[in-house]
């Protein structure tokens, strides 16, 4: 019998594990960003986006890009390793 | 309702979106086009200035500044429409600057290292940044391209001035314009 372990609420939920899964992949990325690679509507992803930042694992920067105001997201080490968390899960619930 | 993720569904969302930002290689060819380009004409315009008995010929190296003001433009409105920044970017960002400190150090020194060893010194930096470059874009004709100018660059050494600009012409073809070229078709 595998050991099955719980998955992490903050990360399972299809938004929220498609930002983290951005993020892993890049350096920082713009709220812009990840909303065209995600597909998400603005109000969506900012809920989402704030979720992950109360439970530390995504940093958020607001500021400004000239006049427009802008959003960058940046993955911390407790995100980083929540996600490894989260993917060792999944692998002994698919018995990989 | 948002319904519950599997596991399937789960493992999916992350390697498709891991998979969505993957870098295009063709963004970077403007650079190694403008640069290489530039370079190709001020060196040829050197070389003809040369031999047409005009006093200042090396003033078509004013060209360089009028490029930089250009990369400066299209870098920063590159930065700005991508939203993005990816570990790549930030490898290359330490790169270019490294080897532009050099390049401009090489400069201010090449009364004193001596206009003969300067512009061999110069072909090897050009080398470097493009065979890094290719090692970190894993794109071959980049670092091909930098090893034949390390080849070019040594045998500037040997040879006069004057030839030494058409060594140049040919390191900054094979390094920059043809690899700049095979990038932009990249995907």
């Amino acid at each position: 019998m595998p050991d099955f372990k719980t998955l992490d609420p903050v990360l399972h939920q299809s938004l929220r594990l498609a930002v983290v899964s951005v993020l892993v992949a890049v350096e920082s990325a713009e709220f812009v960003y990840l909303k065209e690679k995600t597909g998400a509507t603005a109000g969506n992803l900012s809920v989402q986006i704030d979720k992950l930042q109360e439970a530390g694992y995504i940093h958020v920067v607001k500021d400004y890009n000239g006049k427009k105001p802008r959003t960058t997201c940046k993955i911390t080490p407790n995100g980083l390793l929540a996600l490894e968390t989260y993917i060792t899960a999944l692998k002994s619930y698919i018995n990989l | 309702m948002e319904k519950e993720l599997n596991e399937k569904e789960s493992l999916a969302i992350i390697s498709s979106m891991i998979a969505s930002t993957k870098r295009k290689l063709s963004h970077d060819s403007v650079h190694y086009l403008l640069w290489g380009w530039s370079v190709l004409i001020a060196a040829l315009a050197h070389y003809f200035l040369l031999h047409s008995g005009y006093e200042q010929p090396y003033l078509s190296w004013l060209l360089m500044p009028l490029t930089a003001i250009a990369a400066i433009i299209v870098g920063r409105r590159q930065k700005r429409e991508r939203h993005v920044s990816t570990h790549i970017d930030t490898a290359m960002q330490y790169v270019w600057t490294g080897f532009l400190i050099m390049l401009l150090l090489t400069l201010a020194l090449s009364s004193k290292i001596g206009f003969e060893t300067s512009y061999p010194l110069l072909m090897w930096l050009y080398g470097l940044g493009t065979f890094i470059s290719g090692g970190i874009l894993k794109f071959k004709p980049l670092w091909i391209g930098g090893l034949l100018s390390f080849g070019l660059g040594t045998a500037a050494f040997f040879l006069p001035f004057d030839q030494q600009l058409l060594l140049l012409a040919a390191a900054i073809i094979v390094s920059y314009i043809l690899p700049g070229h095979l990038l932009k078709a990249a995907k």
